[in-house]
């Protein structure tokens, strides 16, 4: 479970880093899973409503046959990342904003990315192929 | 890990050598506030050395981009040196690595501030096509 605080992020480093070394898993993947996740965790904390609130989140990762399976939830406010536009990438730097491309990245790195809104929580389930 | 940063100067050019994290929590913040510093007293031209960053978040690259802009609007400029492959490839996916230039020797990186000087840049398209092989 992690609290809604984004310096809960070093926390969830540690146990992306520690559950990839246990399994044999390389850099690349550990690299992917993070971003992943702490776009997301990071979304629901600065934009969901989830800042301040105690076990705001909670990550599963799983080793499944081909990949592994990844599930992030957040009590926040209701977010379908899977129906978030995509950022115009062709804008220039001067009118980028800053942030924006969280979600972009996910869709990026990670497949099967799926939504649901169950019992209060927002439930993104998703899996990084090996 | 907190965002390190170790300031030193060459050529007029400033090195920001950056060790750590830049991501949402709060390095990003800290190296936008380093950047805004070191350019407070005019025109200034960066080079952010990120050989010991392992790991940039989407709120980093955004730090990177209003870096960027405020130098920019102000007349300097900023030049990035030593990514790792994966921060590449953030700036490949994000359209970003169009708008940077990129480096591997920091005296490339300080003498492209020098019209008259000869530096080599890192190949980005060769980059793009190698890793489109191997994805």
């Amino acid at each position: 479970m992690l609290d809604g605080d984004v310096r809960e992020l070093r926390r969830l480093a540690a146990s992306i880093e520690s559950f990839c070394r246990e399994r044999g898993l390389g850099d690349d993947v550990a690299f992917d899973l993070n971003l992943a996740l702490e776009e997301l965790f990071v979304n629901a904390v600065k934009h969901g409503g989830c800042r301040g609130m105690e076990s705001a989140a909670r990550v599963r990762l799983e080793l499944v046959e081909g990949g592994v399976a990844v599930e992030i939830a957040d009590r926040g406010a209701p977010f379908d990342p899977t129906a978030a536009p995509a950022p115009d990438l062709g804008t220039p730097l001067a009118a980028r904003a800053a942030g924006g491309l969280g979600i972009h990245l996910v869709r990026q790195v990670m497949r099967d990315v799926r939504y649901a809104r169950t019992g209060g929580w927002n439930r993104v389930t998703m899996r990084r192929h090996l | 890990m907190a965002l390190e940063i170790h300031q030193r100067e060459r050529e007029g050019v400033v090195i920001l050598e950056l060790k750590g994290r830049i991501t949402a929590g709060g390095e990003a913040t800290a190296l936008r506030e380093k950047v805004a510093a070191v350019s407070a007293a005019g025109p200034t031209n960066v080079v952010l050395d990120l050989v010991g960053v392992d790991y940039i978040d989407s709120t980093g690259l955004g730090a990177l981009v209003m870096c960027a802009t405020s130098l920019r609007k102000n007349g300097g400029n900023v030049k990035l040196l030593n990514l790792n492959r994966r921060n590449i490839e953030l700036l490949v996916m994000t359209k970003l690595a169009t708008v940077f230039e990129i480096f591997t020797d920091e005296l490339d990186a300080v003498s492209s501030y020098y019209p008259d000087r000869k530096v080599k840049t890192f190949d980005i398209l060769d980059f793009v096509q190698r890793m489109n092989k191997e994805g």
